[in-house]
């Protein structure tokens, strides 16, 4: 599996997990990350797909849900954008964290910890970090 | 039911259709060469017939016994159209056009008969200019032995032009038969086609020795411009039915019974 | 109904004593890019040729496009043949002429833009042309269809790379916009995978997975995976 980087968004296709989740989670991230800037342009349909040598309806799919979530629109005969909104955006990378918190939490749940050993774990990093800064 | 256009493109692309992928690949000898030969073999018959033009007994007519091939060609004419589908691998195009299957092989008839005639008038072109070339050069030869020579050719030609439907009809199917089911029964149909050409070669005096074909090409008897009878006719009439016939069953053979 | 392409119920064809195709049983959905998969000889070539009607099936039943597989059905699928070559005394402008005239639904204002595309000169000869080249200038003509199902029987085999990678990215190009179906066939997965949303994997003349590929990505690896994890298997037997 080989990076490849489309535009200034950086893609890790995994042949063997679905590719629709795989380019949808890729370019979320990016936008959460902030290396995709607002309001910036992203690559087109056909150029990811000839990139990624994928089908581009499986892109095209990933790309329609990312409009319905609201982080990119279309612009007419000018190709698909990064919203200019700072707030949706920001909505969404706070999902997103809501999501990879959650997410910690039910494996810790599986592997039998209770949210309060989780809180003292926390606690415990807090306060290594700041003893290191202190 | 096609629209005849497209019927006769089918036509002009079988027609105009020349050269086989494998034979050339196998023969890798440049074309400069073959040229050479070309001249070569020209210039040698060329000279066999002058020299033979010197002895007495020689007549113009004997130069059609040269062309006593020219049946063979024919078959092959036809054979060739479909074998070189399977040789340059382009049967798989032929054989998903989207029309009635005998719609395909009449076209591939028309095509093999139209590069028939005209290799029997490029031949009989070359035999004319051979014979009017004698003429000039060696004593003894008039104007009428030209004629004479233009006569018997013609009435040669007239019984190949008759049966090359047949012909071509049978080198169609033999051509096809190799891809079908029928497969079992290609060498039969090999040594049927052998006994049919000696049959052919055979009956040309098998009707009487001063009439025959022989008697005409040797100079034993005079040519005229229409030598048949009405058997010969009818013979001739038949073979367009057969023929028929064939190409339908190679059709039918073609839309059921492929064997790939 | 409307939604299966090719609908096929134990189709049997053998040949003297080796059946090609075994009670092959699939239903191919519409509107898909279809990855027809297996190791050679197992029967790819002859499932194709029976949906095209070059070759009639012993026992079984066949429906593509909704009809009984013949020449009239062909008017309505663009079929690449295994192994195939072009006419050696053709041009590429003259084998679009020829498509032009004989095959139903050709377009060739779409047929100049790919050869431009995959780098096909118009005066070229097809007897002086490599493997590639003459690969590229078939799957052009078969891609300028406007027919419901297109069928690529081995389409990259024995071409250079550089034709393989042409080839490739003028499929992405033109399956960006189209409503038909396509069938690819192929032994060699590399590359492709990502192309297909639906695959097919037959062996020994039967059916011995299908699905959409995404289905089969969440379930069982890379189609490459699932190839190898069947080819190996069939190593052992």
């Amino acid at each position: 599996m080989q990076e490849q980087r489309v535009g200034s968004i950086r893609f890790q296709i995994d042949f063997s997990q679905p590719l629709y989740e795989q380019i949808l989670e890729q370019i979320r991230s990016a936008i959460a990350k902030g290396e995709i800037g607002l309001g910036q342009k992203i690559p087109s349909v056909r150029e990811l797909a000839h990139e990624l040598r994928i089908n581009p309806n499986t892109v095209m799919r990933a790309y329609q849900e990312l409009e319905r979530d609201g982080l990119t629109e279309k612009r007419r005969g000018q190709g698909t954008f990064v919203t200019s909104s700072k707030e949706r955006v920001e909505t969404f990378r706070q999902e997103l964290a809501a999501r990879y918190i959650d997410a910690f939490l039910s494996q810790m749940e599986s592997l039998g910890y209770s949210w309060s050993d989780v809180a003292a774990y926390v606690k415990k990093k807090i306060d290594e970090r700041s003893g290191e800064r202190g | 039911m096609m629209p005849s256009h497209i019927f006769w493109q089918l036509v002009r692309h079988e027609w105009r259709w020349v050269g086989n992928r494998s034979k050339a690949a196998r023969r890798r000898i440049p074309k400069k060469w073959w040229i050479c030969y070309i001249i070569t073999m020209a210039i040698a018959a060329f000279a066999v017939i002058f020299y033979a033009s010197m002895k007495d007994d020689f007549g113009l007519t004997n130069i059609w016994f040269f062309s006593l091939g020219l049946p063979y060609i024919i078959f092959f004419s036809g054979y060739g159209h479909v074998k070189r589908e399977w040789d340059n691998n382009t049967n798989g195009w032929w054989l998903t056009l989207p029309y009635p299957r005998f719609q395909l092989v009449a076209a591939k008839f028309l095509g093999a008969l139209l590069q028939a005639i005209a290799i029997l008038v490029a031949v009989f072109i070359l035999a004319l200019l051979y014979a009017s070339t004698i003429a000039v050069f060696q004593a003894g030869f008039s104007a009428r032995d030209v004629l004479e020579f233009i006569k018997a050719g013609v009435g040669w030609y007239e019984l190949l032009l008759g049966l090359s439907p047949f012909i071509i009809s049978l080198g169609l199917f033999t051509g096809t038969v190799k891809y079908t089911m029928l497969r079992p029964i290609f060498p039969i149909l090999w040594f049927v086609i052998m006994v049919l050409g000696s049959f052919f070669y055979w009956g040309f005096n098998a009707i009487s020795s001063k009439k025959g074909l022989y008697a005409v090409l040797s100079g034993q008897i005079h040519a005229v411009w229409f030598p048949y009878g009405a058997s010969s006719i009818a013979i001739i009439l038949v073979g367009w039915l057969i023929g028929f016939g064939i190409l339908r069953y190679t059709a039918y053979l073609l839309e059921k019974k492929l064997s790939l | 109904m409307t939604n299966i392409c090719v609908r096929c119920e134990q189709l049997v064809k053998r040949y003297e004593n080796k059946a090609a195709l075994d009670h092959l049983t699939v239903e191919i959905p519409m509107h898909r890019i279809v990855g027809i998969l297996g190791p050679n000889g197992c029967g790819k070539s002859t499932f194709f040729r029976t949906m095209t009607g070059l070759v009639a099936p012993d026992s079984g039943h066949i429906e593509v496009l909704g009809r009984k597989p013949g020449w009239a059905t062909n008017r309505d699928i663009a079929y690449l043949p295994d192994r195939a070559r072009w006419y050696p005394n053709h041009t590429v402008e003259k084998a679009m002429k020829w498509a032009d005239a004989f095959l139903p639904g050709f377009d060739m204002e779409a047929a100049r833009r790919l050869a431009d595309f995959m780098e096909l000169d118009m005066d070229l000869k097809v007897n002086g042309m490599s493997r590639g080249q003459e690969a590229r200038l078939m799957l052009l003509l078969c891609l300028s269809r406007e027919v419901p199902l297109v069928i690529l029987d081995e389409p990259f085999l024995g071409i250079d790379v550089l034709s393989r990678e042409q080839i490739i990215e003028g499929l992405i190009d033109f399956l960006e916009d189209r409503e038909q179906t396509i069938l690819i066939s192929t032994h060699e997965i590399h590359e492709v995978e990502g192309l297909f949303d639906y695959a097919v994997f037959i062996d020994r003349g039967r059916v011995i997975l299908s699905g959409e590929t995404e289905a089969l990505r969440a379930e069982h690896g890379s189609l490459r995976d699932i190839f190898k994890t069947f080819y190996k298997r069939r190593l052992k037997r």
